[in-house]
């Protein structure tokens, strides 16, 4: 009679233990031990300790795991019931939620106004560069360098540059018109009986897969086409001049004799400063 | 100031985002290669249309290493953060990248009006 009630006791330690889902680690040991203890009576015939260890009864606590594991998995699906939180157990989670929560430590100290005097000692100096390298502060795309083998590479890809971010600065500035007429569109399309819709509601679906984190640490953020108008709108007008300079740039760069017969067969930086690829470095080579 | 580029899918921005992270590496390696050995070099400027030569240690330009810490940091961040959300799927739809003050911070993501019918 001892050993059902063991039996049964087991499948619902399974059961418990499937509801929270432990990891394979966990699970594979745990059946293994199981199984060779019902092993036994196959692996020494001789010994017969009890009828009830028998092949037989292995499949109750599986079966009890699987039913467990399964329940977990469909609570927290339909009913948005995490399992394992209820048995405060969800270290699973907070290994998740660890890498979001430092970037907002990272943001926060970032955001800070406050200058302590120690950071002035980096401060001064980086100002300094900044004046230097021309950098005003920081605006449009920002500055930044990059390398290259030759002359040629560096025009093409700085041409390349150019087409993508004049080609963004089109799309951007008719979106920007669409949208700004938004409501004399609606109006009209709502007369011929049509309405506007956004094309799916894909965005609804994903946003809740990562409620875990707030809006604001979010670093891929949804938003509705009429909220970004604004930032479209500047965008279009802030980068029609930066288009314009940075146009005057690379003619000059394909254009200009001097300046190709002086670079070729160097290495070059290309030191991007707002944006613009302001200062060509030729780096001698070694002889 | 915040200023937008536009792409056509999350997979372009992706390839965009890796592109522009290797060649900031690739450069900040050689920047800091010649920084170590002081090396001179000439800096060819274009300003007012005009074309400005000027020989200088490297050491005037090495202030541009901050820059691309930030900015490969960033980059790094918006990566692991589209990995994290979109595995390898694409998202078509309106893909802007976000630059705040000259740094790639956000990725917004909306989807396009379409007319259909009143329900």
């Amino acid at each position: 009679m001892l050993i059902p009630v063991l039996i049964i006791a087991i499948m619902i330690g399974m059961l418990i233990l499937g509801l929270l889902r432990p990891p394979l680690t966990v699970i594979i040991p745990l059946l293994g031990i199981y199984i060779i203890l019902m092993l036994i009576p196959y692996i020494i015939p001789n010994l017969t300790i009890n009828q009830y260890l028998s092949i037989k009864y292995i499949v109750i606590p599986i079966i009890g795991l699987v039913i467990g594991y399964g329940m977990s998995i469909l609570i927290n699906k339909y009913m948005s019931i995490d399992v394992r939180s209820l048995f405060k157990l969800n270290q699973g989670q907070k290994t998740v939620s660890k890498r979001p929560r430092k970037i907002t430590n990272k943001q926060k100290s970032e955001k800070k106004p406050g200058i302590k005097p120690e950071d002035l000692d980096k401060i001064i100096p980086k100002s300094i560069d900044d004046l230097r390298l021309g950098i005003t502060t920081n605006e449009a795309l920002g500055s930044w360098i990059e390398y290259y083998d030759g002359w040629t590479d560096t025009i093409i890809s700085v041409s390349r540059r150019f087409i993508d971010i004049k080609d963004s600065t089109e799309i951007i500035s008719k979106e920007a018109l669409f949208l700004s007429r938004i409501r004399q569109y609606e109006n009209k399309a709502l007369s011929l009986g049509l309405t506007l819709k956004e094309e799916s509601a894909f965005k609804k679906q994903r946003q809740r897969r990562s409620r875990s984190k707030s809006n604001e640490d979010k670093l891929i953020v949804y938003v509705k086409p009429e909220d970004v108008t604004t930032d479209l709108m500047t965008t279009a007008q802030l980068m029609s001049g930066y288009v314009e300079e940075f146009n005057n740039i690379v003619e000059k760069l394909i254009r200009d004799k001097e300046i190709s017969q002086y670079m070729i067969n160097s290495q070059i930086l290309v030191l991007y400063i707002d944006g613009i690829p302001r200062k060509f470095v030729t780096l001698h080579k070694e002889s | 100031m915040k200023v937008l580029l536009r792409f056509k899918d999350l997979n372009s921005l992706v390839k965009y985002l890796n592109e522009d992270l290797n060649k900031l590496l690739v450069a900040k390696k050689i920047l800091e290669e010649e920084v170590n050995k002081e090396s001179l070099v000439d800096i060819i400027e274009i300003r007012n249309n005009n074309v400005i030569i000027q020989r200088e240690r490297i050491t005037e330009i090495k202030g541009i290493l901050d820059e691309l810490d930030n900015r490969i940091n960033a980059i790094n961040s918006l990566l692991e953060e589209i990995r994290d959300e979109f595995n390898d799927s694409n998202y078509a739809g309106i893909v802007l990248l976000e630059f705040n003050n000259g740094i790639p911070k956000r990725v917004l993501l909306s989807q396009p009006l379409t007319l259909s019918e009143v329900p």
